[in-house]
């Protein structure tokens, strides 16, 4: 894909005319998808693409689009060729923007990651072999979700000569072991090559907690219960605040912002709360355009730590870019954990709810960072620090000031690292790292 | 070489490989699109984003297993690589497939759709179409604690060719259009939205479906909302009777009627992802789902919605059917092949519709709800609001979730307005109501009528591993639920 690249970048910058600025952001990838249901295949494939966002800024003008290339450089050429000239015929019809911001400073950065087999100490597996390896050491389980597996790319350039390069190998199972109905064991893994023994081991777990899952349900009357959050429900709450741009500069500016009450010091969360998004991790550490991404402190102390800001709104209004994504949204957003050690979480819970997962996370009021949803997969009922039953699903409907305020307790020292698996368009090169969170209270409502 | 001889020679191509490997059935699907987003934000023009999108996708039967390939190589060598990987797939999953996909339905259709458009967009210039969206923003009112003004277009023309290996071919054009308003206010320490809601107002047409003048008045009239909400109360909690505006009625049938019905869900495809459903196989043809007044249709035939064609993503031809009658449960949300899976699974008595649906060439086939629409009843909204002593009015969806059986439900709204003794009385800012699907459509009781009816839709319906976002048409009218819980 490098080679690709860097052929086409060496072409499209020789297009670049007097007082024009043309630059590409690559996004590439050689994937295998695998679904599979009930330990069986359902839907098999591979997927081949390449896309680039040109644009091209001149007379203080922009305009962007994104094409798909073929790979082979002859058509690739003539569609870049196409697109600027497209580019070109849309410039004049613009407003002039005084705000643009300028290019960043050349930098050549190129970073191929491991290779197969190296990083991890894995095995150099086909998709199709590991996936068979797997199902076969599921035998007997009813395992259903996805397997995802191949490079992963991102560049940029620029006609001034600035290259930032990075690709990964990148594979991930993403899966459920089902008991029954609605009850299962949500599991996970990825990595830069085929690790079976740790599949094996997480299977392993998972079976082990098929047990207590096929137990009698569990069901709650509406009303507030003590709850420990595993590191994924954790998850799910800050990325429910992530994805909705609460930590977007534009969207504090545009009072869109879930934590507007936050950023303007009127709530804060418990001091427990630190929050940041790290410049290092499974995503690139550049935006679109090139920019250094920055780590940031999102919440210190649990009081408002700072904004993610894009160079082009920096500009606008007169902040600090922190090198942001165009959508002002964290790629490596880290919690840091506390002093209860995970395997004493039970026993500080106590008599309550343990939320293995949450799911449908979305604002029952957003300007006050109120979030419904509901729990699912191995959620239990926890009583003197034992699990007792599965709990039959439950609403949700809090504020998150309050969980992770005065109603927070604890965060565990261990963390769990949650690699994205959107694939929505693309795959994700998105991750989070956070502890579980024991709270005294969680308000149920159905 | 004309397009019509490149997929001449594509369309042979499939075959020789085909007879080559020994493969019963292979198809291809060609996809050329392009899309332009154009925004204002309060008066000054973003960056505009435009894509051009062009790639493949094959699909193999083969042994009983199948696979596929998506490759942005439109050649034949790039065909020729992306059939081998495909037929690796269904090689390696012949003895582990979740069904057989020898006794899958093989169509070989012909025929053809085009969007019913008079004067496109991409008929216009660049500088014509700026002009077009700021007609909707000029003289747009700025009054104080107005903090957002966005008057957005997406604009998307889809060219898609579906070949099969023994002479199928399908060529379907749709050109949509998604104009899409948003105010945000903020006064006294409030602030509150309005806007057309996900995108809801996006359908198959050319400019002429929608008219400046009307866009113009929405946009006034959106912020006036808007600004009023900020100082509104907001709603007694508690049981009460409820009018649905269609822009929240689309996402309460999206939710609890849509995607439970999807018959891949029932049979557990998603369960990892998306979620399972309460409806099991057994239900079709006898659950009673709502009530007498509820029915709804799966209906790719509604001229100008959103989801509207003639053939799904698998041949198959697509027809008006009814998947809830006066509300019993007839049919789900299956495509052919997901038909023939339960089927296998000893599921006989399952129809289902033309809805297996991609939304691009690199990801395959899945159930999709296309147009869902629930038919129009015989109540005027005055009539719906009349039958009401003590209730809300609500509208416009601002939140939703669901559990991931699709039952036990909570939806926001952008406003409500108070009903008393049959009247609409004060407004009530952000409304939460919450219920659970199995019920909750026992308890309709009124349905709008045409003049309450809207086709709407929304491009933005998430779903499957990988993951795929989809437009979806649903055309509702306003409905009256009776003994819902309602809260701030």
């Amino acid at each position: 894909m490098y080679a690709q690249f860097e052929r086409l970048k060496a072409h499209a910058i020789t297009l670049a005319r007097s007082g024009e600025l043309i630059s590409g952001h690559w996004m590439s990838e050689e994937s295998h998808f695998a679904r599979f249901t009930k330990g069986l295949i359902r839907q098999s494939g591979a997927v081949s693409q390449r896309e680039l966002n040109l644009t091209l800024t001149a007379e203080q003008r922009r305009a962007s689009l994104t094409l798909t290339l073929c790979g082979v450089f002859e058509q690739d050429r003539a569609r870049v060729e196409r697109a600027l000239e497209r580019l070109r015929a849309l410039l004049p019809a613009l407003p002039a923007d005084p705000l643009l911001p300028p290019p960043p400073s050349v930098i050549t950065d190129v970073d191929h990651g491991a290779v197969y087999g190296g990083e991890d100490g894995g095995s150099e597996l086909s998709p199709q072999e590991a996936l068979s390896a797997f199902l076969k050491q599921a035998s007997g389980l009813d395992v259903v979700g996805i397997l995802m597996s191949g490079e992963v790319a991102r560049g940029v350039f620029n006609s001034q000569g600035l290259t930032r390069w990075r690709q990964r190998p990148s594979h991930q199972l993403d899966w459920s072991v089902v008991h029954s109905a609605d009850r299962a064991v949500k599991c996970g893994w990825a990595g830069a090559s085929w690790d079976l023994s740790a599949l094996e081991r997480a299977l392993s777990d998972a079976r082990a907690q098929l047990d207590a899952l096929g137990r009698p349900a569990h069901t709650l009357s509406p009303g507030m219960y003590r709850a420990l959050l595993a590191p994924s429900a954790v998850h799910e709450l800050f990325d429910t605040l992530n994805s909705w741009g609460a930590w977007s500069a534009r969207n504090l500016k545009e009072g869109q912002s879930p934590l507007e009450q936050l950023a303007r010091g009127e709530r804060s969360f418990s001091p427990m709360i630190n929050a940041r998004e790290s410049a290092t991790g499974l995503a690139p550490a550049f935006e679109e355009h090139g920019e250094e991404r920055r780590a940031v402190q999102l919440v210190k102390r649990g009081a408002w730590g700072g904004p993610l800001i894009n160079p082009r709104l920096a500009l606008r209004e007169d902040l600090t870019s922190t090198g942001a994504l165009e959508s002002e949204v964290a790629q490596t957003f880290e919690l840091e954990g506390g002093e209860l050690p995970l395997s004493d979480t039970l026993k500080a819970l106590g008599t309550g709810v343990y939320v293995s997962d949450l799911w449908y996370l979305n604002f029952s009021d957003k300007a006050r960072a109120c979030v419904t949803g509901t729990t699912r997969f191995a959620t239990m009922w926890v009583e003197g620090g034992e699990v007792v039953a599965p709990l039959s699903v439950m609403r949700f409907d809090d504020c998150l000031y309050d969980i992770l305020g005065e109603r927070l307790e604890a965060l565990s020292v261990e963390r769990s690292l949650s690699v994205s698996t959107s694939t929505y368009g693309r795959r994700s090169l998105s991750s989070s790292l956070c502890p579980a969170a024991l709270c005294s209270g969680l308000r149920f409502t159905l | 070489m004309s397009t019509d001889q490149h997929h001449e020679h594509l369309r042979a191509t499939l075959s020789r490989l085909s007879e080559r490997a020994g493969v019963s059935y292979a198809t291809l699907l060609i996809e050329r699109s392009e899309r332009e987003d154009l925004s204002l934000k309060n008066g000054l023009l973003e960056p505009p984003s435009l894509s051009d999108d062009e790639g493949l996708q094959v699909s193999v039967y083969h042994g009983g297993g199948a696979g596929y390939a998506c490759s942005g190589e439109l050649s034949a060598e790039g065909l020729t690589h992306a059939f081998e990987q495909a037929l690796t797939w269904a090689e390696a999953s012949a003895s582990l497939s979740a069904w057989d996909s020898a006794q899958a339905p093989m169509p070989h259709a012909q025929g053809e759709y085009h969007s019913p458009v008079e004067r496109s967009w991409w008929a216009l210039g660049a500088k014509e179409r700026l002009e077009w969206l700021g007609e909707i923003d000029r003289g747009a009112p700025s009054p104080d604690g107005l903090v957002l003004r966005e008057v957005s277009l997406l604009a998307d023309r889809r060219e898609r060719w579906w070949y099969t290996n023994e002479g199928g071919a399908v060529y379907q054009h749709t050109e949509v259009l998604s104009p899409d308003l948003l105010v945000v206010a903020h006064r006294g320490g409030v602030t509150q939205r309005r806007s057309f809601g996900l995108r809801g107002r996006s359908r198959q047409a050319g400019l002429e479906g929608f008219s400046h003048a009307e866009l113009r008045a929405e946009l006034a009239r959106l912020t006036d909302e808007a600004l009023l909400l900020t100082s509104a109360p907001t709603c007694e909690e508690g049981v009460t009777d409820l009018v649905i505006d269609p822009e929240q009625m689309m996402l309460q049938l999206h939710e609890s009627i849509g995607h439970p019905l999807e018959l891949d869900r029932i049979l557990g495809d998603e369960r990892n992802y998306a979620g399972r459903s309460f409806v099991s196989p057994e239900m079709f043809g006898s659950y009673q789902y709502g009530s007498e007044h509820l029915n709804v249709t799966f209906d790719p035939s509604v001229s100008g919605e959103l989801a509207s064609y003639a053939f799904d993503e698998q041949g198959e031809r697509a027809s008006r059917e009814h998947l809830i009658q006066e509300g019993r449960l007839l049919r789900p949300l299956g495509g052919a092949l997901s038909v023939a899976r339960a089927h296998q699974e000893g599921h006989t008595h399952l129809k289902g519709v033309a809805c297996s649906r991609v939304q691009r060439w690199n990801r395959p086939p899945i159930d999709r709800m296309a147009n869902l629409n629930i038919e129009p009843g015989e109540h005027s909204l005055e009539g719906l609001i009349g039958g009401i002593e003590r209730g809300l009015f609500v509208g416009t969806n601002l939140a939703w979730s669901i559990d991931d059986s699709r039952n036990k439900f909570q939806f926001g709204c952008e406003f409500g307005r108070v009903i008393e003794d049959g009247e609409l009385k004060g407004w009530v800012r952000s409304p939460n109501y919450r219920g659970v699907s199995s019920s909750f459509w026992r308890a309709l009781d009124g349905v709008g009528d045409a003049s309450t009816w809207a086709a709407l839709g929304t491009p933005y319906c998430g779903k499957g591993e990988p993951n795929q976002v989809i437009t979806v048409g649903h055309a509702t009218p306003a409905c009256r639920f009776r003994g819902v819980e309602v809260f701030a």
